[in-house]
């Protein structure tokens, strides 16, 4: 059997089992879960773009999920738009966003950088909290309603779960498409080295912001489907504590690796739900835990030997 | 003979110290002119201010005829001219045939929608660029090990690389600072070589900046000596070794009080 073949085969399998995910007898609990998890899959692809290839830290990310999940909510909720429309638009007004504050911020660098997009968060969490008519303050938006797609109304768990898997199997393919193409390169570039980068033809600033922009609109369209997933959201969704969640996804996955977000997110996020047990010890060993992965695994996941093979199996141009 | 670069008054000052002062160059197309000098003479700051890395304060820079002073850097490089670095700066976790993409990139006419949505269009043109790079590597010597990490490259492939590299934004003037630094002498003239014969076969004009004379007074077809910002000499190889200000540059006022006496 051909490498190719093989490579196609194993796309093929992967695909089978997520679709017929439902039906093994799966808890309507652990759907949910795995739902959860194509979103973050979704949000860091794009802070992956930013920081993991790009090399510019974003620490206010959780804001840009959060102004998609609100144009979203307040769409569909108070004027009464339809949910694909919302879903682009909540992707277009955090990609519009993103383009300003990127180009406001991204002449910084490191730890200014860092400052500036955790202090953009805060604004945007302390703008959700106090402008209760626009928001509804802490109590956030309910009664947001199911996604609808053609004319279904996708209420149950099942249906939401193969909507969000879609969108994740696209977002995936656009980031994998645009990652391996040699435009792509011009972000790995500005990261590696910026002066040579510059000498070389690029715009660096253009291609931060355009990077910038990009993950944006991946935030915005995972914080759309997490709206319409709960159908409830409040501004304790979005603490500074998910940017960072987020970060320690990209970090861990493998920085900079097409299929860093993806392990990172199915990894940090079962980790998470399973340690819920645990009760009080949960963060204890969550802790631990991280700081073992970064010693035993400093490049991430994707780093480690076992993943190696899923990257040439996946992460190659076909 | 209309100059390729003409370089008029340029000046430039850090705070209180002048790096160049009033500084007036013209490379003809074709010619390899190499700027010489001492160390802190200004050499690197004039490469920074033709490549729009450093602003001056005074002056033109004309390419082709075209005012570029004040263009950003990556500007200036889509005009046609092309740099290396003193201090090698590769990609340095890129493979080598990356690090001559990233420089292709300049002349790419995919844009980002074409590449997410992997038309016909992009991968035509990523197919033909890797070709066009991968002959260029072997000119360099280098296609073998196109698949490497530049940073598991030999010292003297990386000096190779970064000129390979710059030559991949299809420059017509090429801006070499100091390419045979911390080489030895067959590893110089295998760079010298290269230089000359890059000239020839595909009419890129050079400006060169070198410490090492052997290659200097080798390959120039003119030299233009530079010490503490302000041009001291201008003429071929022979005319600058029998040029009085330029001894004295180099070796000081002892060099001509000790044929006195």
């Amino acid at each position: 059997m051909s490498f190719e073949l093989f490579k196609k085969l194993s796309w093929v399998l992967i695909l089978l089992f997520l679709v017929s995910l439902p039906y093994l007898r799966v808890n309507i609990y652990n759907l949910h879960v795995y739902t959860l998890i194509c979103i973050y899959i979704i949000i860091s692809i794009g802070l992956n773009i930013i920081f993991g290839h790009t090399g510019q830290i974003s620490l206010g990310h959780a804001a840009f999920y959060a102004i998609g999940a609100y144009t979203s909510a307040l769409l569909t909720a108070k004027l009464g738009f339809p949910f694909v429309l919302a879903f682009f638009c909540a992707g277009i007004v955090s990609l519009i966003i993103g383009l300003g504050v990127g180009a406001a911020t991204l002449k910084l660098e490191g730890a200014y950088l860092a400052m500036a997009t955790i202090g953009f968060g805060e604004i945007v969490r302390m703008i959700l909290i106090h402008w209760e008519r626009m928001s509804g303050g802490p109590a956030g938006i309910s009664k947001i309603p199911d996604p609808s797609f053609l004319g279904w109304q996708l209420h149950s768990a099942q249906s939401k779960y193969y909507l969000i898997l879609f969108v994740t199997i696209v977002a995936f393919i656009c980031y994998r498409n645009l990652m391996i193409s040699n435009y792509g390169k011009k972000f790995t570039a500005v990261k590696e080295n910026i002066l040579a980068a510059q000498a070389m033809g690029i715009d660096t600033t253009r291609t931060k912001v355009i990077a910038f922009g990009i993950s944006t609109l991946y935030a915005g369209l995972g914080g759309s489907l997490y709206a319409h997933l709960n159908c409830y959201i409040a501004p304790d969704a979005f603490p500074i504590s998910e940017s960072i969640t987020l970060l320690l996804i990209v970090v861990l996955g493998g920085m900079g690796n097409i299929l860093g977000p993806i392990l990172g997110s199915i990894i940090l996020i079962e980790i998470k739900e399973s340690l819920r047990m645990l009760r009080d010890y949960n963060m204890l060993i969550y802790g631990f835990g991280l700081m073992a992965l970064m010693i035993f695994a400093p490049k991430g996941f994707s780093g480690i030997n076992i993943f190696r093979i899923f990257k040439r199996v996946f992460g190659k141009k076909i | 003979m209309i100059p390729l670069l003409k370089l008029e008054k340029l000046t430039k000052r850090f705070g209180g110290l002048v790096a160049v002062s009033d500084l007036e160059v013209e490379i003809r197309p074709g010619e390899i002119l190499s700027l010489i000098g001492p160390n802190g003479a200004g050499k690197t700051t004039v490469f920074n201010m033709v490549t729009g890395f450093y602003e001056p304060d005074n002056g033109s820079i004309l390419f082709d005829n075209q005012e570029i002073c004040g263009l950003k850097p990556h500007l200036i490089t889509k005009c046609g001219i092309a740099r290396t670095f003193q201090n090698i700066r590769l990609f340095s976790d890129m493979t080598v045939l990356e690090n001559m993409i990233v420089a292709r990139q300049c002349r790419a006419k995919t844009k980002i929608a074409g590449a997410i949505l992997r038309t016909s269009f992009a991968k035509q043109e990523e197919r033909e660029d890797k070709e066009r790079l991968l002959e260029l590597l072997a000119f360099f010597k280098l296609q073998h090990n196109y698949e490497l990490k530049a940073s598991a490259l030999a010292y003297g492939e990386q000096r190779r690389l970064e000129i390979a590299r710059a030559l991949a934004t299809d420059p017509k003037l090429l801006l070499l600072d100091e390419p045979t630094a911390g080489m030895n002498l067959r590893e110089s003239e295998t760079i010298m070589e290269l230089i000359s014969s890059i000239v020839r076969k595909m009419e890129v004009t050079i400006l060169l900046i070198e410490h090492n004379m052997n290659v200097v007074m080798g390959i120039s077809d003119r030299i233009a000596v530079l010490d503490h910002g302000i041009k001291i000499g201008e003429g071929t190889s022979e005319q600058i070794q029998t040029n009085e200000a330029v001894i004295k540059a180099y070796l000081g006022d002892v060099a001509f009080k000790d044929v006195d006496h």
